[in-house]
């Protein structure tokens, strides 16, 4: 770990700032304002929620690590039948609404830490602790991963080619995550905002 | 000065300063440490690591034996280094190693005088006896005497760093066949990594006087990987060696980023670990020289004959003033004929064999050079070389040389693709091992498969990368390999001068001989595996890649069977040395492994914490208050104003499950030993479950919160282990039942408020409506409701501690609002935060089990739930429970200790003897697993696991530490300290 490292406490998430070399070879963004839930389902209702979906929401749920954005809601696909919601307020009521109880519905706002991450070599740092290939030619806009990063259980999806990767990290973890972002983005130089 | 006046690819614009030994020295940008020792005429660059004879350097890459040296200064000082391989800069500082006091003058070298006492085995034959000398003194002084260098012992100041890559083809090695792989792979459009250990690449393209496809071999290399870079389906990586092959086309890459540098630069790791994950693989390694057997083959000024030709070519470095060459074959003749070429004196080209292509013999004739066809060396002189005796049939003959260069052929590097067990063949045709049975995926090309003509190997390589890229459907007509010409590669195998004078080295960098060879052999130590153990042949850094072959050929003689039938030794990874620091990456010191918070963290640090790991939670340990003296004085305030008044601690960490689903409640009873489908809505109930052999798996309490929904909490260590172990039943064993579990850990933060005045505490933070009264909200209740004007809550009436208490449950966002709340609205309280501390001793007074009993030895009997256990259903583990070992009355159960005395300490890990019983492991009877000093008695008190603890309520007996030094007189009495019947609890 580089040096600069060792000024900010383990247990905090690094503050917001200008970080390693000259530049901004990557920028992070925490995302607050969104709610967040998550469906469970088991598989013999899968099918019902799929119709609710398409019927309340007008979106069909990914079958598989994809993300599937209407106007006010999305669902990214992250397991057999499991899938985290995101929206605006008054998130989980309306999904408990009109999916409960084809599928379990858990509030995760409080339990998840969103970051947006951008930048010319945001590719180059991610690949420093992902195990998975986000080549452009692989992982494309609409893609989702649940995966870990440097010891860290994330899921995390590509909103657009810029590239833009929104990553969902578990709240106690986002201190850690910050860490290993910051020190892989060091050499291309990290903004953090 | 020994540097060449023109040629070379070195860069005479940049010249750099360095210092070998404290002496300052020149060198140029694109030299390697090596080339510029020779540029500088220091032929004698360390000490052997059992004889410390003086060695020099032997070959031009990493493979070499001899110029081990200690690179850098202070916290950076890094010994072993291959100074064939660092990439000179400004300042480099050099030391050599292995020497006292003195390179040139060494003490130790008086042990090459005792090697006829000293060969293989000697440590085996010569320190058997006495035994207890091995420790004290063998050891020490073998390992003073015999060794490498010496390494820094301060904290490595440098960042490391891991990375993934994923391709299509990786092409490892940049040579002609590897050059030409990668490129047929890139053009018919693979994403493709190219990796190459040096900093220039083009392998010998960059080292022989060469043409292809017109130009000079060097000018075609750094085209082709000008093109190469330029392709945005490629990535070429210099200065990084891929070490291993691994399961699923994965492989492991050191990249060395800023080794180049004498500090990497600012916020850029010195390495970086790369995992590459390759469908296909094309292995274009080269080939490494072997050297000759023959007496004092070790001398400086003995050198490679390939490694001569690299230094002059490459380095425009002659590596001695008159050289004569030896050989068995053909290769070795054009570096004789490089060396005239240049203006170098070549005293002879010595050749094994009676007959050689007419081509060479007639160059060398035009060239002036003298030829001893049918020769051998048999022995040399000088501490550095000065002179060699050759024998032909004509008699024994002086030459006066500085420089031998030697060839006994050529060994591919096929080291990768036998890292997946594959046993390689012997080609009797080239003398060398071929590859066998590659790793998936994973073709040779080049010499690395035994192709050692340039024409040959620039065409395999241009198939090699066509095939793989076919192979994973990229079809295009591969270009028609570029022109070049295959040079003679004639060889005679031949490994050892018989007729030698003086030590004959095989492995220059273990100091084995010939002779150590031949003692394996009448010791019975002839299979390749053995004749490595016992001789070290092929061992530490360099793995033998240039002695194997040659010493298993030594052991074939004498065995008098052929190569093929000796086989070699098993190839493992990593093929050149890796700093373990490369392996850990980032995750050094605090960043270890994640540092997970508390919602309440923040507040925590206010309020003055002491923080302690467990697990990867950081949790409030105790919060310090001025003038108290120690953390025991500060717990036991903790834990007087809890139990008088009241006291709240985090206790998010607890693994927070929520079950959703027709089917919860009998999933539960499924995987409790006790009943969960009777429990009413908004009750909650402690509940054990077991592994499936019938042993305490892990506790806690799961509420029922609707019809269909429970929420199960687990221990803070066990959380991820139970939502696995759940998942798991329902997925494997249980899909028919409707459960949908979901992991609502880090969404809640949870407060356990306790102590007689928590119910007025809460009362302020919750809003109104809510009846918080004893009949409203009972002990073991459970309800959903809102605090702090809005924010939704749950709240348990459930209590670790003993003390009415209550567990709230906020969004984890409001968790550090909530413990500001508590706290103001518990001023007029004396309101005391405490730590796990606190907690601790007031379950130990309590007699509630925690990690120390669960311990995965120990029965819901044992720790007195055998009653909870229910026999009207089937659970996990309650047949194995039930096995008669298990059931034994005798097994230790779980107990309380009271020091007799009333003032001794108790220690956790004592060992329970009967009184007048000698502390001996033949009179256990059971251990102390918590102590605590108990404030609520004034004394320490202790929870242990007895045999037949719970019916020798009354009975004294040992509590032994000898590990601290304890000898204690305990009291058994009932686990539970304080409040037996629970009447605080139910207020």
């Amino acid at each position: 770990m580089f040096d600069f490292l060792t000024r900010f406490p383990p247990a905090l998430v690094i503050p917001p700032g200008r970080y390693g070399a000259a530049g901004a070879g990557v920028i992070a963004t925490r995302i607050e304002g969104l709610e967040i839930a998550s469906l469970a389902a088991a598989p013999d209702r899968i099918e019902e929620l799929r119709g609710r979906c398409r019927a309340d929401f007008g979106l069909d749920l990914p079958a598989g690590p994809r993300r599937a954005a209407g106007e006010d809601v999305e669902f990214i696909g992250v397991g057999p039948g499991r899938w985290l919601a995101l929206g605006g307020e008054g998130l989980e009521e309306r999904l408990r609404s009109r999916l409960s109880p084809a599928a379990a519905i858990c509030d995760q706002s409080d339990g998840l830490i969103l970051f947006d991450l951008t930048g010319p070599r945001l590719r180059d740092t991610l690949a420093k602790g992902l195990a998975i290939d986000i080549d452009p030619s692989v992982f494309r806009p609409g893609d989702a991963a649940t995966t870990a990063v440097a010891l860290i259980g994330v899921t995390f999806w590509l909103l657009d080619e810029k590239p833009t990767f929104r990553f969902a990290v578990p709240r106690s973890y986002a201190p850690a995550f910050s860490r290993f972002l910051v020190a892989s983005a060091a050499e291309f130089g990290c903004v953090v905002s | 000065m020994s540097r060449l006046r023109q040629g070379g690819l070195i860069d005479r614009s940049r010249p750099l300063s360095f210092s070998f030994d404290g002496r300052s020295l020149a060198g140029f940008a694109g030299d390697t440490l090596a080339s510029a020792l020779i540029a500088n005429d220091v032929a004698l660059v360390g000490r052997s690591f059992k004889y410390h004879r003086p060695r020099g350097i032997f070959s031009a890459g990493s493979e070499e034996p001899n110029a081990l040296v200690e690179l850098g200064a202070g916290a950076r000082r890094e010994p072993n280094t291959r100074a064939t391989t660092v990439e000179l800069y400004d300042g480099l500082i050099a030391a050599s190693q292995n020497r006292w006091p003195s390179l040139a003058f060494d003490l130790f070298a008086i042990n090459a005088l005792l090697s006829p006492l000293l060969g293989a085995g000697f440590y085996y034959k010569t320190f058997m006896w006495p035994a207890k000398a091995w420790e004290k003194i063998y050891e020490p002084a073998i390992r003073r005497a015999a060794g490498l260098g010496r390494a820094s012992l301060e904290p490595d100041p440098d960042a490391y760093e891991k990375a993934h890559a994923f391709c299509d083809v990786l092409v490892i090695g940049a040579g002609p066949a590897g050059l030409m792989a990668a490129r047929a792979s890139a053009r018919a459009g693979a994403r493709v990594i190219l990796a190459d250990e040096d900093f220039l690449l083009g392998g010998r393209l960059n080292a022989e006087r060469c043409e292809v496809d017109g130009e000079a071999g060097s000018a075609f290399a750094a085209n082709a990987v000008a093109e190469l870079a330029s392709l945005p389906n490629v990535r070429v990586f210099s200065r990084t060696t891929v070490f291993g092959v691994y399961d699923s086309g994965i492989y492991g890459a050191l990249e060395r980023v800023g080794d180049h540098l004498a500090e990497p630069l600012a916020y850029a790791p010195r390495q970086r670990l790369w995992r590459i994950v390759a469908k296909r693989a094309v292995l274009a390694a080269g080939a490494t020289e072997r050297p000759i057997v023959f007496g004092g083959n070790d001398r400086p000024g003995v050198m490679a004959a390939q490694a001569v030709q690299t230094y002059l070519n490459r380095f425009a470095a002659m590596p001695a003033r008159q050289i004569a060459l030896f050989a068995n074959n053909d290769s070795a003749w054009r570096v004789g004929l490089d060396i005239a070429r240049a203006g170098g004196e070549v005293a002879a080209i010595i050749d094994i064999r009676r007959a050689v292509a007419p081509t060479l013999t007639e160059e060398a004739r035009r060239l002036g050079v003298r030829i001893l066809l049918g020769g051998q060396v048999v022995s040399t002189s000088g501490k550095r070389l000065r002179s060699i005796k050759v024998a032909t049939e004509k008699g024994v003959e002086r030459l006066s040389v500085d420089g031998l260069a030697i060839s006994g052929g050529f060994s591919p590097n096929l080291h990768l693709a036998g890292h997946h067990g594959g046993r390689p063949a012997w080609k009797d045709d080239i003398a060398a091992f071929v590859p066998g049975r590659a790793p998936p995926g994973l073709l040779v090309a080049g010499a690395a498969a035994g192709r050692f003509g340039l024409a040959a190997c620039l065409a395999d390589g241009v198939e090699k990368g066509a095939m793989a890229a076919r192979d994973l459907g990229f079809h295009r007509k591969p270009d028609a390999p570029p022109r070049a010409e295959d040079e003679a590669a004639a060889v005679e195998p031949f490994w050892r001068v018989g007729a030698s004078r003086g030590a004959a080295f095989v492995d220059f960098q273990n100091d084995v001989t010939a002779k150590d060879v031949q003692i394996a052999h009448a010791e019975g130590f002839r299979a390749v595996e053995h004749l490595k153990r016992y001789t070290t042949l092929g061992m530490a850094t360099d793995q033998g890649k240039t002695s194997n072959v040659t010493g298993l050929a030594i052991m074939a003689a004498l065995a008098g069977r052929s190569i093929a039938e000796t086989g070699a030794t098993t190839f493992r990874p990593p093929y050149t040395p890796v700093a373990i620091a490369a392996f850990a990456g980032h995750h050094r010191g605090k960043d270890f492994r994640p540092t997970r918070p508390t919602p309440t963290h923040a507040w925590a640090e206010r309020q003055g914490a002491v923080f302690v790991e467990t697990g990867l939670w950081l949790r409030a340990q105790y919060f310090p208050r001025a003038g108290e003296r120690d953390w025991l004085e500060s717990v036991t305030r903790e834990v007087k104003a809890t139990r008088a008044s009241v006291g709240l601690i985090d206790a998010s960490t607890f693994g927070k499950i929520d079950l959703q689903g027709r089917d919860v409640g009998a999933f539960l009873d499924r995987v409790y030993i006790n009943t969960f489908s009777t429990l009413p809505i908004g009750k909650v109930r402690y509940g054990i479950m077991l592994r499936e052999d019938g042993f305490v798996m892990d506790d806690g309490t799961t509420a029922r919160l609707g019809e269909t929904h429970y929420l199960m909490t687990t221990t803070t260590a066990n959380a991820a282990k139970i939502y696995q172990h759940l998942e798991f039943c329902l997925q494997k064993l249980w899909p028919e039942l409707d459960v949908k579990l979901t992991s609502v850990t880090e969404q809640w933060a949870q407060i356990a408020l306790a102590g007689p005045n928590a119910r007025r505490v809460l009362r302020a933070v919750i809003d109104a409506g809510v009846d918080l009264s004893n009949d409203a909200l009972p002990y073991m209740g459970a309800r959903e409701a809102t605090v702090m004007g809005g924010v939704k809550a749950r709240l348990f009436r459930v209590s670790f501690s003993g003390e009415l208490g209550y567990e709230i449950a906020v969004p984890a966002r409001h968790g550090e609002a909530l413990a500001n709340a508590l706290m103001e609205a518990g001023r007029g309280y004396d309101i005391a935060p405490y730590g796990v501390e606190a907690l601790s001793v007031m379950r130990i007074e309590k007699g509630h089990v925690s990690g120390p009993e669960l311990n995965g030895q120990t029965t819901a009997r044992d720790l007195g739930f055998g009653r909870l256990a229910s026999a009207k259903k089937h659970y996990i583990g309650r047949v194995m429970a039930d096995r008669p070992a298990l059931r034994d009355p005798a097994r230790p159960s779980l107990a309380g200790f009271k020091p007799v005395d009333r003032v001794s300490r108790l220690r956790a890990g004592a060992h329970f003897t009967a009184l007048g019983k000698p502390a001996a492991i033949e009179h256990d009877e059971g251990h102390m697993t918590s102590v605590a000093f108990s404030p609520s008695l004034g004394h320490w008190i202790g929870l242990g696991l007895l045999a037949r603890g719970s019916e020798r309520i009354g009975e004294r007996m040992r509590a032994c530490d000898p590990v601290r030094g304890g000898d204690v007189e305990v009291e058994i009495c009932s686990p539970v300290f304080v409040d037996p019947d629970g009447e605080r609890l139910r207020v």
